[in-house]
């Protein structure tokens, strides 16, 4: 993965991964992982590389571990994970790119977005880069698109509960 | 013990003159999960259509807070399978779709579905549209919608079954932990499945079915304690059992 893309990954399988990892305490090996939860390592990957990029696990040698927050991620509550997870996501490239263009709007055009992405990543993965980060966005209530007008919408601090 | 919410005797189905289900008789206890399992074509679904009232029974009786049904039922709502959300609409307008329905003005309807987003993780994504949510979103919206309208019993057919494990897994605990949650209205659910594993590890009591035509085989009290692990060896003698009696 280059450096600063996002893992193209759902987050509900991630919290089901963090929850199965938790499982089995102490390093395991990511093929018996993938075994176990009949997936292919391809799909695995970008999981797997989500937890990391996050600091929720450690990944050397084949071998996988929950890191101390990876661990709290697997016991917390919804509300507990959207903390975590927001204060991780805050401060990835791409994220912290759209939250500083609506620093300066309410409304940033998709396309304000794509252009910083332009130079070093391919169009069809810029898309999905911006298609990744509108779900980690929203997910985190960090903030908002608009579809209809492909633009990404600033939301107030104070919606956070 | 206190009345039953919903209560089938000796109910049958029949389409054009096969016999789909025969004779089936149990109740749905206020507050617990009862989980119906057996393989396909054992007319679980179709039974759940009727105690929803989208489709009539050929023959017996289905009383739902102690009435005799006819029509729809309106102590129920339905999630389903393939989520069945509109494209068109945003994820918040789908979950207060049925509010309108029922005669909600709008303000409250959306004020409503933003609450039950919120408590299914989903507040950030009110203005996202279907396809721009992943499966496990998906049906998290067909579940907000479902309990949008506070039915005394929630219907879950096959719910996780489009669901990838990982998906699934993290589902199946929203759901138990939101059927406690005080800020949810509704506290009973009936959930058809073909996985035993699923059934066991869900349901405080188990319908087994069987096929060819649909009949009750046993219901199975799953009595072990809550939380519970998924494959745990608590569950085994539970799983063991109903596959005994399904095959």
């Amino acid at each position: 993965m280059s450096a600063g893309l996002l893992p193209h990954a759902a987050l509900g399988r991630l919290f089901g991964l963090i929850e199965v990892m938790a499982d089995t305490p102490g390093p395991d090996d990511l093929f018996r992982l993938a075994d176990r939860l009949r997936l292919q390592l391809d799909d695995l990957h970008p999981l797997i590389e989500a937890a990391r990029l996050l600091g929720w696990a450690r990944v050397a040698h084949g071998d996988y571990d929950l890191t101390e927050e990876g661990q709290r991620v697997a016991t917390s509550d919804v509300a507990g994970r959207k903390a975590l997870f927001r204060e991780r996501v805050r401060g990835l490239p791409i994220i912290a790119s759209i939250l500083g263009a609506l620093a300066g709007a309410s409304a940033v055009p998709r396309e304000t977005i794509r252009k910083k992405l332009r130079p070093r990543v391919p169009p069809q993965e810029a898309e999905r880069q911006l298609d990744t980060a509108v779900n980690w966005g929203r997910w985190a209530d960090l903030f908002d698109y608009d579809a209809d007008d492909a633009c990404f919408i600033r939301v107030e601090e104070d919606r956070e509960a | 013990m206190p009345e039953p919410l919903i209560s089938l005797v000796g109910v049958g189905k029949r389409y054009d003159g096969a016999e789909v289900l025969r004779e089936v008789s149990f109740d749905v206890r206020p507050g617990e999960m009862l989980a119906l399992v057996g393989p396909s074509g054992c007319g679980k679904s179709t039974l759940l259509r009727i105690m929803a009232g989208l489709i009539p029974a050929s023959s017996g009786e289905v009383r739902s807070n102690g009435r005799l049904l006819s029509g729809l039922n309106p102590d129920t709502a339905m999630v389903f399978q393939s989520f069945a959300l509109l494209p068109w609409l945003k994820a918040a307008e789908n979950v207060a779709l049925p509010l309108e329905a029922h005669g909600v003005p709008a303000p409250e309807r959306l004020r409503k579905a933003e609450h039950l987003l919120d408590l299914m993780g989903l507040r950030g994504h009110a203005r996202a549209y279907p396809r721009e949510l992943s499966g496990g979103m998906r049906q998290r919206v067909g579940i907000a919608r479902a309990l949008c309208q506070e039915p005394r019993v929630l219907l879950l057919d096959e719910p996780f079954s489009a669901l990838d494990a990982l998906t699934a897994q993290t589902l199946r605990d929203q759901v138990i932990d939101l059927l406690q949650d005080p800020a949810v209205a509704t506290r009973t659910a009936v959930l058809v499945t073909h996985s035993v594993e699923e059934a066991v590890y869900m349901a405080d009591r188990v319908v087994a079915f069987q096929a060819n035509p649909g009949r009750v085989v046993e219901v199975v009290p799953i009595d072990a304690p809550r939380p519970r692990r998924w494959g745990s060896p608590a569950l085994v003698p539970f799983v063991d059992r109903l596959y005994g009696l399904m095959t």
